[in-house]
């Protein structure tokens, strides 16, 4: 690596930092450079290791600010402690910044969701439950043919026997699609709900992930 | 080097540096100077010299040199006073020290 990119490296790195506080490091490391000689250029760029621990010393130091000398024997020497207050600083900007999103997500498409996705909940409990009604129709239907199948018995026992038959028939798939009906409701209900509260909850868990 | 070297201890040592030279002195010259007493990577200074600038300890002015400014650094009095400071801590400090080695194994 060349002074020039060093440098220029060093610059986009020291972005976050006031102007003024990144103009004067830019100025101190340019004479550093200059009063070492070009010679000794490659020296002082191994030396400084690279522009990402020159940038980091920098802006630690910049961040935890400056302090009064005459205390600073008993201040510990916490090179870490004004990034992390920075960090926290900046998550809370960032979640606050969420919350106002997520409120004018709300205002604006509110009107146009919550209908919507009210319509399609209860579309889909109607869907439920009109099979559960049918089913229970089926068997009853059976019901119904098997009553009437026992009453042609007597005058016509073969019409009577093939009734009986139809209705049997009728109230086995009833009883049948009731049983699985009732299944589907107990399964695909909550099934539903918790694809609604996770869909609600979407916003929430990538803040917490972010 | 054995011992860590301390953010007062550092501040004290570059104080002594520049304090040598009333003049005033420039970066590169103060890095070299501080790595012939202790081992530094010469990236840490610059933040030293910027919080001593900030305490008003240290003062910079510009100098024309072969046609480009060289910034000084120069010890404010107060910076004369912290070092005062500092040096009479350090003699106390180093001669509790001193005691406990002299009275040591090798006594």
């Amino acid at each position: 690596m060349k002074r020039r990119e060093f440098m220029a490296e060093l610059s986009s790195l020291l972005i976050s930092l006031p102007l003024e506080e990144r103009n004067e490091a830019l100025a101190y490391y340019e004479a550093y450079f200059d009063d070492a000689g070009a010679d000794k250029e490659e020296e002082v760029i191994r030396e400084l290791k690279s522009p990402r621990d020159v940038a980091a010393t920098i802006i630690q130091n910049a961040d935890q600010g400056s302090y009064n000398t005459a205390s600073s024997q008993e201040v510990p020497y916490n090179p870490g402690r004004g990034q992390q207050e920075g960090s926290h600083v900046n998550s809370q900007n960032n979640s606050v910044l969420k919350i106002v999103v997520l409120i004018l997500a709300i205002i604006i498409l509110g009107p146009v969701v919550i209908p919507v996705a009210f319509s399609i909940v209860v579309a889909i409990a109607a869907l439920f439950f009109s099979i559960l009604i049918a089913s229970f129709a089926i068997a009853i239907a059976g019901v119904a043919t098997l009553v009437l199948g026992f009453a042609l018995l007597i005058p016509e026992l073969v019409v009577g026997i093939a009734v009986i038959g139809i209705g049997l028939i009728l109230l086995a798939i009833g009883i049948v699609a009731s049983v699985a009906s009732v299944r589907l409701c107990m399964v695909g209900i909550p099934g539903i709900c918790r694809f609604i509260v996770n869909v609600c909850r979407m916003p929430f868990n990538r803040k917490v992930v972010a | 080097m054995v011992f860590n070297t301390g953010a007062a201890l550092l501040d004290a040592i570059v104080l002594a540096t520049v304090s040598h030279e009333d003049e005033g002195t420039y970066g590169y010259k103060i890095t070299q100077d501080v790595r012939s007493a202790i081992e530094i990577s010469e990236s840490t200074l610059y933040p030293v010299l910027r919080r001593l600038q900030k305490d008003e300890c240290l003062e910079v002015y510009d100098r024309q040199i072969d046609g480009r400014n060289r910034r000084y650094y120069r010890v404010t009095e107060k910076g004369v006073a912290q070092l005062n400071l500092y040096w009479i801590e350090w003699k106390n400090y180093t001669g509790k020290i001193n005691r406990l080695f002299e009275g040591g194994a090798t006594a």
